[in-house]
């Protein structure tokens, strides 16, 4: 995990599938230094937030998003435990939208369709409200101010969240079809992840294998929504079973990628953590 | 609703050229907060909910507090400014902390306690001191139980 990180994406495919230039530039790599400011992934949310409150471009909410999480794990690397909740807060209603967006960029059918365009416009009002509720202004407020953690700080918990990764890795894989394990640890990886790119570290294995746990957790959302649908009197069987194949496949994939990188996980979970 | 009104710990003094909301704790001030907080905690006191100011000193008097919450903690502008009924109706909970500063938080008792904010200078509000009220968090509706200054709370962790 020592090499240098891949080059930042400057190319993404917005969600409509064309590939365009982008104006949600993502920051680069952190440079290593003695501590690790929050200030790039900050900006990038201070940057985003109108854009996800224009609600034109769904790529705002999704970086609003990403970069909430990145500064979740960055108050963990502090070992901050106030302001996480904020964050949280924000993140689920980000989350409530992104999940509907990539749902309905998958091409569900029409009846699907229509229901989830419906769900979509009450989690944008919601959304709407929280990012005019004073709550944000304090969040970034008290998020500006707080102190760079050490690298060496920083360094113990992404060898515990390395751990952690390996833990929920066997626990996932043990049991085929297990989806909160499979679940838990999407977010464990996404969390090491984010802690290694803090720490300007290489996250080549940890990126491939969140990846592919990331496409079986798309799954995971749209048949929780087709639940959902079930639920209310209008069960879509096709489309339920056209989903479980995907998830199959996806977190076959998932656990190749667990099973090839996993010794680079257990070199990190060693890591400076002495 | 039982309310705690917690004054943040002592912090660094203030300098010319640096923001008044940036200043941190000091290490006396930290330390004293945890001795605090462990007193709370032998007093059997915790909280469904804890809100605070986003002013660096209230963020770490907060984090010091953290493990006496059961639930939530949220950052709220109001507890940096004078305090008005939009702060109250933010409250929910059975048993709630808000970690402020002087003289908001005097200010904040007096309104509590007796609907004139302009009490708030009778109240000793020391550093890191807690104020315990119950009753319905509006104006004059809450009946003061304690007023404990820091010292008292780290005598009880002993």
């Amino acid at each position: 995990m020592r090499p240098a990180l891949p080059p930042p994406k400057r190319w993404r495919r917005p969600l409509d599938g064309r590939t365009a230039r982008v104006k949600h530039l993502a920051p680069g790599p952190a440079r290593p230094g003695r501590t690790i400011p929050a200030d790039p992934w900050l900006e990038h949310l201070v940057r985003q937030l109108p854009v996800a409150r224009a609600g034109e471009d769904a790529e705002g909410v999704h970086q609003v998003r990403v970069a909430v999480a990145r500064l979740q794990v960055w108050l963990a690397l502090g070992q901050w435990v106030v302001l996480q909740d904020d964050l949280r807060w924000l993140r689920r209603h980000a989350a409530s939208v992104r999940d509907l967006d990539v749902h309905l960029a998958a091409l569900p059918p029409k009846v699907v369709e229509a229901r989830l365009r419906r769900e979509l416009g009450r989690a944008r009002a919601e959304l709407l409200a929280a990012l005019n509720n004073p709550r944000l202004q304090g969040l970034l407020l008290a998020l500006a101010l707080l102190p760079a953690p050490s690298r060496a700080q920083a360094e113990r918990y992404a060898a515990r969240l390395a751990k952690a990764v390996l833990r929920r890795g066997r626990r996932a894989f043990e049991r085929p079809g297990d989806l909160p394990a499979l679940h838990a640890l999407r977010r464990a990886a996404r969390r090491l992840r984010y802690a290694l790119e803090w720490l300007g570290e290489s996250a080549r294995p940890v990126v491939e294998l969140q990846d592919a746990l990331g496409r079986a957790g798309d799954r995971i959302v749209a048949l929780r929504h087709v639940d959902r649908m079930a639920r209310a009197g209008h069960p879509a069987h096709a489309y339920r079973r056209r989903l479980e194949a995907e998830l199959r496949h996806h977190a076959a994939e998932a656990k190749r990628r667990w099973v090839e990188s996993r010794s680079d996980f257990e070199e990190a979970a060693r890591w400076k953590s002495s | 609703m039982e309310v705690f009104l917690i004054r943040h710990a002592e912090a660094e003094p203030r300098r010319p050229g640096r923001d008044d909301a940036a200043r941190p704790l000091t290490p006396r001030g930290r330390k004293r907060m945890v001795r605090a907080t462990q007193g709370l905690k032998r007093l059997g006191l915790g909280f469904d909910r804890l809100y605070h100011s986003p002013w660096l000193r209230a963020v770490e008097t907060g984090n010091v507090l953290a493990p006496l919450v059961r639930g939530e903690s949220v950052v709220t502008a109001r507890l940096a400014e004078s305090p008005g009924l939009a702060l109250l109706d933010e409250l929910s909970g059975a048993r709630v902390a808000l970690v402020g500063h002087q003289p908001w938080l005097g200010e904040l008792l007096a309104l509590l306690t007796s609907s004139d904010p302009k009490l708030g200078p009778h109240f000793a509000f020391g550093k890191g001191g807690l104020a315990w009220l119950e009753g319905e968090p509006r104006p004059g509706e809450m009946t003061l139980r304690a007023l404990w200054p820091s010292k008292a709370l780290r005598a009880v962790a002993r």
